[in-house]
């Protein structure tokens, strides 16, 4: 069963009174309990994409088109009051920065009962009670005593910690975690995996994991999306992305990863840089930085295609 | 290191927090000693027999009848042109000042951060609410606050909730540009985003999320704000536009004495020195506490 479907999402930024296609045509869908990733470098749309998914895109942002089907309902298309009752309870996210995700001025405990007392009219002890249970499960010791710790008295992995239990605290259907681990050095980012991946067994959790580390993805993940400025590239299981990559930008990532590289072996990277969301290329965008492009990558923008069950690619190229 | 910490290194700051604590405790002291039927310290006793006498002399217990009497026999700080006592009513005055700097700023400063508020968290998305509520600011700030709220005293009624009124409405102004600029600041903070994704109301995030951490420096402006409400009363009661008499306030006083400046100096320089120390500690305390309260002087 698809929990979200998100179909032709075009999102386009307002600059000097003309509009600048910032997503383009994003599709793709989670299934129930399943782990879905989206992979792609820094600003090519990963976070744009999890934000329009909870309608909190920055102001300036415009949902030009498509659909966001969460369960049934079109989430572009249900009043701002709804969609209240569904951030945090049905859907939530956890984002980037740790260090700055939570209200300075406020205890541990009281923003993790906020978040609760929103969605659920429970008594006060229970509350309480489900704070200790949240922090405990996410792994942060003595938890009775950091419920009245301020956020500058935890460490980033503990806020990330504690930014999960806020996340999960009304058992939502589908979790949207943006880079949770980018801010964390990697003996934390491995804890903070693991974390995912019993509290989705324990919970029964649809999760969308939002990174640009191919090794989580390969760790964490069913099906993949390979984003590549504002664009899905190619999309498949985590065995046809990592085995089997088609679009030209999938192979030069999986090429560029850091893996038993020889000495005086240089580091494979692709040439040249991401384009700005804000300054897209024309046809493919991936054309300038491709080693193949020919004629019609650069005039004509190509279609997904799909090569096998569920392995899509958007090539001109693609052979067949 | 603590805001308490902080502000307890700085000497002059903890001089102006125990002048305010000694402040306090007087007006506190003569609401309750001025008031009732029978006050202790009766502000409104007219003993015409001994008018202008200087501080701490002796009543002279032959011509007044008993009830006139002034407790302890002296008047510490003398009497008035109709034998009043002026330490009632520098007790009774007090109260006056310090109501009318609290509630006044009370005032202020509600306005200030509901205006700052709006302007500062929907000015983004609706830039004309933004140019309103800036360009009103500007406007209200052109007017010399002293005189705008002269003018208005001119046309009510002058009574002590008015004047609290007409100052709180008048002086907003610093009060709602701080809390715009901080709301501006705040609104892109990630935790602001973090608590929308958990589903929290607009009017939650507001007043319980970036409130709170906008209450420093509107904290320091209301400090300040006190002292120049203090002031601004004693200014409109001196030029005869303040509380009305018999009540007495220390801008009253002050005004009353002027014309005996040579014959009974203390009945303007007691109001006068007080009104200058209360004003003074609001404003080395506000100081203080706006050293104690910036983040960049801790480690």
């Amino acid at each position: 069963m698809r929990i979200l479907e998100v179909k032709d999402l075009r999102l386009g930024f307002i600059q000097d009174g003309r509009i600048v296609l910032a997503l383009d045509d994003i599709s793709f869908f989670v299934k129930k309990a399943e782990t879905v990733c989206i992979v792609g470098e820094s600003g090519c749309g990963k976070t744009l994409t999890s934000l329009s998914i909870i309608r909190l895109t920055p102001p300036s942002a415009k949902i030009l088109g498509g659909k966001v089907i969460f369960e049934g309902r079109n989430l572009l298309k249900i009043p701002e009051k709804e969609m209240r009752e569904i951030r945090g309870k049905e859907i939530s996210i956890i984002f980037q920065e740790p260090f700055t995700s939570l209200n300075p001025v406020f205890t541990i405990g009281d923003q993790l009962k906020e978040a609760i007392y929103i969605h659920e009219k429970i008594s006060e002890e229970e509350v309480e009670k489900r704070c200790i249970d949240l922090l405990k499960l996410v792994g942060i010791p003595s938890a009775e005593l950091r419920m009245k710790s301020y956020p500058h008295q935890l460490s980033g992995g503990q806020r990330q910690r504690v930014m999960i239990a806020m996340a999960i605290c009304c058992r939502p259907k589908l979790l949207i975690a943006d880079e949770p681990t980018t801010a964390l050095d990697v003996t934390v980012q491995a804890q903070i995996i693991e974390l995912f991946r019993r509290l989705k067994q324990e919970y029964d959790l649809s999760l969308l994991y939002v990174t640009h580390d191919l090794s989580v993805v390969a760790h964490i993940a069913d099906r993949v999306y390979v984003m590549y400025s504002g664009m899905i590239v190619e999309e498949g299981d985590v065995f046809q992305i990592f085995y089997n990559p088609k679009h030209p930008y999938t192979r030069g990532l999986l090429e560029s990863i850091p893996y038993k590289v020889k000495r005086k072996e240089r580091l494979k990277s692709i040439p040249g840089f991401t384009p700005d969301l804000l300054n897209r290329p024309s046809g493919c965008p991936f054309h300038p930085r491709c080693r193949s492009s020919s004629d019609i990558c650069f005039k004509e923008k190509p279609e997904m295609r799909y090569v096998e069950n569920g392995h899509g690619v958007r090539c001109h190229l693609l052979e067949g | 290191m603590s805001t308490w910490q902080l502000l307890k290194k700085n000497r002059l700051a903890i001089l102006g927090l125990v002048f305010l604590l000694f402040f306090f405790l007087f007006a506190i002291f003569g609401l309750i000693v001025t008031s009732g039927k029978n006050p202790i310290f009766n502000p409104y006793t007219i003993r015409l027999q001994e008018k202008l006498k200087p501080p701490f002399s002796k009543a002279n217990k032959e011509v007044l009848s008993p009830d006139q009497i002034p407790p302890f026999g002296i008047y510490i700080f003398g009497t008035d042109d109709l034998g009043r006592d002026v330490f009632s009513r520098m007790l009774q005055g007090a109260w006056v000042s310090l109501t009318v700097g609290f509630v006044s700023v009370g005032i202020s400063t509600a306005i200030g951060i509901i205006i700052g508020g709006i302007a500062g968290y929907y000015g983004k998305e609706h830039p004309f609410v933004d140019i309103l509520i800036t360009g009103m600011i500007d406007i209200m700030l052109c007017f010399p606050s002293f005189f705008l709220v002269l003018t208005v005293m001119a046309f009510v009624p002058g009574s002590i909730y008015t004047i609290m009124a007409v100052i709180g409405l008048t002086n907003w102004m610093g009060t709602a540009r701080f809390v715009r600029a901080e709301f501006l600041s705040l609104r892109e903070q990630d935790f602001i985003l973090a608590a929308k994704a958990l589903g929290l109301s607009e009017f939650r995030i507001i007043f319980r999320h970036m409130l709170p951490n906008a209450m420093a420096p509107v904290l320091v402006s209301a400090t300040l704000g006190i002292a120049s409400a203090i002031l601004i009363e004693a200014g409109l009661s001196f030029l005869g536009f303040g509380v009305p008499p018999p009540y007495a306030t220390w801008g009253g006083i002050l005004s009353d004495g002027r014309r005996y400046l040579f014959d009974a100096p203390w009945l303007t320089f007691i109001p006068g020195i007080a009104i200058l120390f209360v004003v003074l500690s609001f404003n080395l305390f506000g100081e203080g506490l706006r050293d104690a309260l910036n983040p960049r002087l801790r480690e």
